[in-house]
């Protein structure tokens, strides 16, 4: 069976301090307003009846997230120039020096990795800081979680240590794209289809 | 709506309109609408094909200025197994080189009359195959809003609105220039103004429509599933000027149509001698041109 790096992401513990964020900002030297990794803040509530009384309950957690080097992705599909591939290992890159900057595979990608730098004019996105796997590192946003939220490894390894939850609210139906992921999810993350929700923080992500 | 993606909005519509004014020319020649023989209807057409490959040309270097990287365009044929961008842009570029070469012909041995015929099929064939292309760029299924029927729809009837209304304005300035009265004596120009009826009666047909499928695509959207209610909710709350005003264009472009089908029957008026073909058209255009913005401006992705 081929091989799949796969993150792991536990949203019951993620405080939405953003030192994922920030650490691959730093390592990969971004800038220009991209972010291959987002923490999305995502709050809700209703009030709920409890016999005569109506109480609040409101809730809210984070979602650490960046590509998720998918199983089947959308945006290696769509792509016009296959400046996005996927290796071996199941890492999917792009070669800058293909892009046409066209943001075809913006448009389609439900997980918001693909990111355009407008001074390049190409597409950019997480390359699972392959250098440091290389070397026998971990990703620079592992290590960087002071939470230990973020985990990477064999999507085989992982599914069999955490289980096989790879959607909760906002992210897509898994099928779609098949993302090698791993979630724990916060317990108000399950459960809730009558309870308002939403993403808080669209202006930061 | 992104500031990148107005170049697709002048791309897909310029492209569309060259496409069914091309299929709009071989009708009403083919079909004998207007009858007049090979040699002057060759008079009228060459302009008319000429300014569509203007149009075309200039589609695709608008279509550049969408590009991050444009020095690399010429890699955007390389994913035709699974990608139909490149698809479209494939498809294009065999609309274009096949109605260069039937202009070509045509200009050469205009009097081959099978050839030219057949060659003007392949080539409204191949633009029809690069909109549906085109339509299928954007049915993305991570883009339900998309990812349905009223993409292709919308495509194909700016295709045919546009195509029909620049015929008709095309047939207006070629009656009403001295350059070409001159080479058309006043038994053509009557001939000329024999498709006015059938044109009109089409474009009646295709507003009537378009104001119908507009109506549907907004209670499909209204209706459906939470992505679907989200782009709703951004053509409501951002854009309702814009679509108020596409329906009063239509609705005018319309009753304009009617008013002057009623007097052609009443007069039988040479119609298309009059100045106003411009004005109608340019409605025809601005009506597709906000129809456009506002289906890049619906655009709403499910996930993150």
């Amino acid at each position: 069976m081929k091989k799949q790096y796969a993150f792991y992401i536990d949203t019951s513990r993620c405080s939405g301090c953003k030192a994922c964020q920030a650490a691959c900002n730093d390592k990969h030297n971004t800038g220009n307003g991209i972010l291959w990794r987002r923490v999305y803040e995502v709050s809700g509530g209703d009030w709920i009846r409890k016999g005569n009384a109506w109480l609040p309950q409101v809730f809210a957690y984070n979602i650490s997230m960046a590509c998720n080097h998918c199983e089947d992705p959308i945006c290696v599909k769509t792509c016009p120039t296959k400046a996005i591939y996927q290796r071996k290992d199941g890492i999917v890159l792009i070669d800058e020096n293909k892009c046409i900057g066209c943001r075809y595979c913006e448009w389609s990608c439900p997980y918001g990795a693909p990111q355009y730098d407008s001074n390049k004019g190409v597409m950019t996105k997480c390359t699972f800081c392959y250098d440091y796997i290389n070397e026998g590192k971990n990703p620079s946003c592992v290590d960087a979680c002071p939470m230990r939220v973020l985990e990477f490894g064999e999507f085989k390894e992982l599914k069999k240590k955490y289980g096989e939850l790879a959607e909760v609210y906002p992210l897509p139906d898994s099928s779609i794209t098949k993302p090698a992921l791993v979630i724990n999810p916060h317990k108000d993350s399950l459960n809730k289809p009558d309870i308002y929700l939403a993403i808080s923080n669209k202006e930061e992500v | 709506m992104h500031f990148a993606e107005c170049p697709l909005i002048l791309f897909t519509i310029m492209v569309q309109m060259a496409v069914g004014a091309f299929l709009f020319l071989g009708v009403i020649h083919h079909l004998s609408l207007v009858r007049l023989n090979d040699e002057i209807f060759t008079v009228i057409s060459k302009p008319i094909l000429n300014v569509t490959g203007f149009i075309l040309v200039l589609a695709v270097i608008v279509a550049g200025f969408h590009l991050g990287n444009p020095i690399n365009a010429f890699n955007a044929l390389n994913n035709l197994g699974t990608s139909w961008l490149s698809r479209e842009i494939l498809s294009l570029i065999l609309f274009l080189l096949s109605g260069g070469f039937f202009l070509l012909i045509y200009i050469r041995h205009k009097l081959n009359r099978k050839l030219i015929f057949s060659l003007a099929l392949i080539t409204v064939a191949l633009g029809y195959i690069a909109i549906a292309s085109m339509a299928m760029v954007y049915m993305l299924e991570t883009v339900p809003v998309w990812n349905n029927l009223f993409t292709p729809l919308a495509f194909v009837f700016t295709s045919l609105i546009l195509g029909s209304g620049a015929i008709l304005h095309a047939l207006n300035i070629i009656i009403n220039k001295k350059k070409y009265s001159l080479l058309l004596n006043e038994f053509s120009i009557q001939k000329l103004t024999d498709p006015f009826k059938i044109i009109s009666l089409f474009i009646l047909g295709l507003l009537f429509f378009q104001v119908i499928i507009m109506f549907s695509q907004l209670i499909y959207l209204g209706s459906g599933d939470e992505t679907l209610r989200s782009s709703f909710g951004i053509l409501i709350e951002k854009n309702i000027l814009l679509i108020i005003l596409r329906l009063l264009l239509l609705l005018s472009a319309f009753l304009w149509l009617i008013s002057l089908l009623v007097k052609y029957n009443r007069t039988r008026d040479l119609l298309l001698k009059r100045k106003y073909y411009a004005l109608y058209f340019g409605i025809l255009l601005l009506e597709e041109l906000i129809g456009r913005y506002l289906f890049y401006a619906m655009y709403f992705r499910i996930g993150v």
